[in-house]
């Protein structure tokens, strides 16, 4: 039986071509600063370290160092290295901002095939990290009303009346 | 980690690594960075293709260059969630 690499692999299709190694399908144009951001973005379970995003990027180091204290500073990712002279990044996961971009790679997804990816995240999202801060928080705010259970009768969605016959 | 268990194989946790990686990255990429992405997690891209099964997750050819796709985007998802690595928290930090 032939192994992968052995018999002919199938082409990829010329829709999937453009959104191959670009970040995030060219939304971003192909800068540096975007192509470490969607580095990161995809696997924030390891600690960074400049030259190994300058191989990954193929950029210079001054480039890379730039992007970087960039990124620093919107608080995206930060240094945990004790030596100051050799700078360890890890991703701020966080960050709203991490969390954004973690739901656009997926929205690019979605919208590309049709799929459902960026929904999942949403919902694992809200169940993990909403769902038990903000129950009370909807029991305690919500009026009957907002349920549409009035005392005078009148219909009422979402703390709005809706006019009738609209 | 979440307790039931979804269908297919299961790529574990460092695999799992993998397939959230890929997905960020518009779900295909070269595999020569798909093998270093690999190789950091502790395995070969090519194994894990063949014991994840090519309707899951599959080589392809792009200008005469290997890519690797994610096809089942479903059940990359599931096994995410699965390892809580959807929308990641603080995990085991690897050292570079």
């Amino acid at each position: 039986m032939n192994t992968m690499s052995e018999r002919t692999l199938p082409e990829l299709p010329e829709s999937l071509e453009e959104f191959l190694d670009i970040p995030y399908g060219g939304l971003f144009g192909n800068s540096a600063l975007a192509q470490i951001v969607e580095g990161i973005v995809a696997d924030p379970t390891i600690h960074y370290r400049p030259k190994y995003l300058e191989e990954l990027t193929g950029r210079k180091p001054k480039t890379v160092r730039d992007a970087l204290q960039k990124l620093v500073q919107l608080g995206l990712i930060e240094n945990v290295s004790k030596d100051s002279h050799h700078p360890v990044y890890r991703v701020v996961v966080e960050s709203k901002k991490f969390i954004a971009l973690s739901l656009l790679a997926y929205a690019l997804l979605d919208d590309r095939d049709k799929t459902r990816c960026m929904d999942t995240a949403i919902l694992d999202y809200y169940h993990k990290n909403l769902e038990n801060q903000d129950k009370p928080l909807a029991h305690a705010t919500a009026s009957p009303e907002m349920w549409g259970i009035t005392a005078d009768g009148k219909p009422h969605k979402h703390g709005f009346v809706v006019a009738e016959g609209v | 980690m979440n307790t039931s268990v979804p269908g297919g194989p299961d790529p574990k946790e460092k695999g799992a690594i993998f397939l959230g990686w890929l997905k960020k990255r518009g779900g295909l990429r070269g595999v020569v960075d798909c093998e270093r992405k690999c190789k950091e997690n502790g395995f070969e891209a090519k194994w894990f293709i063949k014991d994840m099964g090519e309707e899951r997750i599959a080589l392809y050819l792009s200008r005469g260059n290997k890519v690797i796709v994610l096809k089942d985007k479903v059940w990359a998802d599931q096994w995410m969630i699965h390892y809580d690595l959807e929308v990641p928290h603080h995990r085991h930090w690897i050292d570079l």
